[in-house]
């Protein structure tokens, strides 16, 4: 017997609502089998439950992202611009000027800074710790250390050569028979000049020992790994576990692990999808934050905020933000200007957050770091989770002595943060999406 | 046999959005995790580029594999499980795709914006909240069965705006 429009609707209604009884499911089951126009109705229901979904979801992303919307703690307006803002350091550098002239007529100069952000310390080989570097420092041997995710500095050897550091790293400079590196951690990108074939180049990590005399290449050292890509040019590279050598040459890809059982063949290099998408069911590897497993405090595992040094005051004194820091040292995705961050979040208090993107060039040097500093999430319940979405188009250069926009980058790492504030920040899902 | 490029994939994954995504709410009755499982599906195009010759071929696929991961997520959770069957949901699906008309979600969103305030919060107290119409009734202090009556008359309303729209549209010279 057909159902009235009515009676169609309440079924329709109860459906949709998880609450029909084995009856009246297989009575509408029935009229759906058999009936055409009852079938576009439950699809009309479908199309526009979609829709006001959608709606809702622009709304919230137009609400969370609005640049100015959410007052950000004094404290973290001011240390935000300390974070981002370089030329505080080339004001406090005419301070240290005259230590470092003096400082330079006593061991021979190896190289310039040219660019720095965020906390970055050197350490003379025999000299004195400086908390404080600027840009036109000349200096002598010694350790370049990189304290926070998003530290930055850039120098360069009187020969041309260029050497960028990015994110924690810690790498020590001197001049041998040629141009020595000793990176302990971290990620490294160079644009070497020609060097003399008896003065090559050489970096040391933990596991790989790299030979270059002239080309374009980034490395990325950790205790257990060392990741070369190349540019341009050739690089021999020496894995440390059984001393077997490889070159590797324009566009390709070699890692360097302690297993001598792994793989050695340089591989092409892979441009990362436009879509990326990380959850936390296990226990990930390179991020920074409280794994918090599935079915502790929420279905499907996420992770929560930590305490992180963001950067140091002039007297030492630490910047601590609470956040997450998501790394993936083979490129997460490949943005565009349609590309979309999204985050599902979850907050014990109203807070700004603050969202740092960094990023590597496709041939594998660093790109640039962007952020957006004014996000804001409201207070949630225990079970709630808000998505925030930001657009690559609001994401503001914090290196603008690199690119402008991330446009055509490819990503290396996101970090969350909700500033000074400890909100109890929880993150379940970051994924980089083209936007609809 | 050559294959779809990885943009095009993309393109034609997000130009089938809002019918996919539809097809995956009818399984699981909530337009977020509809969403989910439309990203999920994308993922796993664009790791598995090679599979598609063409448009049609990724389109089947996505509806296949949404549809499988609907229905997985729904046993995982232990939902309620009074449901379609899967030859009626893959009957939907193909109807969803065979009547996607150009301008169809744009009218559909006009109508939505045309709709009394009070209106239009109820439909996000059910579908972007996520709220159960039990929990819409104690919020709002109406009855139960009165806010399965007001969902119903929106959805008729909705209905017969979209389609009186695009009779309009498609009547004009």
């Amino acid at each position: 017997m057909k159902l009235k429009p009515t009676e169609l609707d309440a079924l329709l209604a109860r459906y949709f609502d998880g609450t029909l009884d084995a009856d009246s499911a297989a009575r509408l089951t029935a009229e759906l089998e058999t009936k055409a126009e009852a079938r576009a109705l439950l699809r009309g229901v479908a199309e526009q439950a979609f829709a006001v979904a959608e709606a809702g979801r622009c709304a919230e992303a137009r609400k969370t992202t609005k640049l100015v919307a959410w007052p950000e703690p004094k404290s973290a307006t001011r240390r935000t611009r300390w974070l981002i803002s370089w030329p505080v350091w080339a004001s406090a550098a005419l301070v240290l000027l005259g230590v470092g002239l003096i400082w330079q007529l006593r061991s021979p100069v190896l190289m310039e800074v040219m660019q720095l952000n965020g906390a970055v310390a050197w350490t003379g080989v025999n000299g004195p710790a400086q908390a404080v570097l600027a840009p036109g420092m000349k200096l002598p041997a010694g350790t370049l250390e990189l304290e926070t995710d998003t530290s930055q500095a850039q120098v360069r050897f009187a020969d041309g050569t260029l050497v960028s550091l990015n994110g924690r790293t810690e790498a020590t400079f001197s001049q041998e028979d040629g141009k020595r590196v000793r990176l302990r951690q971290g990620t490294f990108s160079a644009e070497v000049t020609r060097q003399p074939e008896t003065q090559p180049m050489r970096v040391f990590t933990p596991t790989a020992e790299v030979v270059v005399v002239g080309t374009a290449f980034s490395m990325d050292a950790r205790p257990d790994e060392t990741s070369l890509e190349v540019a341009h040019g050739e690089v021999k590279m020496r894995r440390l576990v059984d001393g077997r050598e490889a070159s590797v040459t324009n566009q390709q890809r070699l890692v360097a692990t302690l297993d001598s059982q792994a793989v050695w063949s340089p591989q092409a290099q892979v441009r990362p999808a436009m879509i990326w998408r990380m959850q936390f069911a296990s226990r990930p590897d390179h991020v920074s934050g409280e794994w918090i497993a599935p079915g502790q405090r929420h279905a499907g595992g996420a992770l929560a905020a930590q305490p992180f040094v963001a950067g140091k005051e002039r007297d030492g004194r630490v910047i601590v933000h609470h956040g997450v820091c998501v790394r993936d040292d083979s490129g997460m995705a490949s943005l565009t200007a349609a590309s979309e961050l999204r985050m599902k979040i979850r907050t014990t208090q109203d807070t700004g957050l603050q969202l740092i993107v960094g990023t590597r060039k496709p041939a594998g040097c660093f790109g640039g770091n962007f952020a957006v500093n004014s996000l804001s999430c409201r207070h949630s319940g225990p079970e709630e989770w808000r998505e925030l979405r930001v657009p690559v188009s609001q994401l503001r250069s914090i290196t603008p002595e690199h690119a402008a926009t991330p446009e055509g980058l490819i990503t290396d790492f996101i970090i969350l943060n909700s500033f000074g504030n400890s909100a109890g920040l929880e993150v379940s899902e970051l994924s980089i999406f083209p936007a609809p | 046999m050559s294959s779809l490029p990885q943009n095009e994939v993309i393109r034609t994954l997000l130009g089938a959005r809002a019918r996919l995504s539809s097809g995956f709410f009818l399984v699981l009755r909530d337009a977020h995790l509809a969403e989910d499982i439309f990203q999920e599906v994308m993922v796993k195009a664009l790791q598995h580029p090679s599979l598609f010759a063409n448009e049609a071929q990724l389109l089947s696929w996505a509806r296949a594999v949404g549809r499988n991961a609907s229905l997985n997520l729904l046993r995982k959770s232990g939902r309620v499980s009074v449901g379609l069957s899967e030859s009626l949901i893959e009957t939907l699906a193909q109807e969803i795709e065979a009547e996607a008309s150009s301008g169809r979600e744009e009218v559909l969103a006009k109508c939505l914006a045309s709709l009394p305030v009070t209106a239009r919060e109820l439909l996000e107290l059910r579908y972007f909240h996520s709220l159960s119409c039990g929990e819409i009734a104690a919020r709002t202090g109406s009855g139960l069965e009165a806010v399965y009556q007001k969902l119903s008359r929106l959805h008729r309303t909705l209905r017969d705006c979209v389609e009186r729209r695009l009779t309009l549209s498609s009547d004009l010279p």
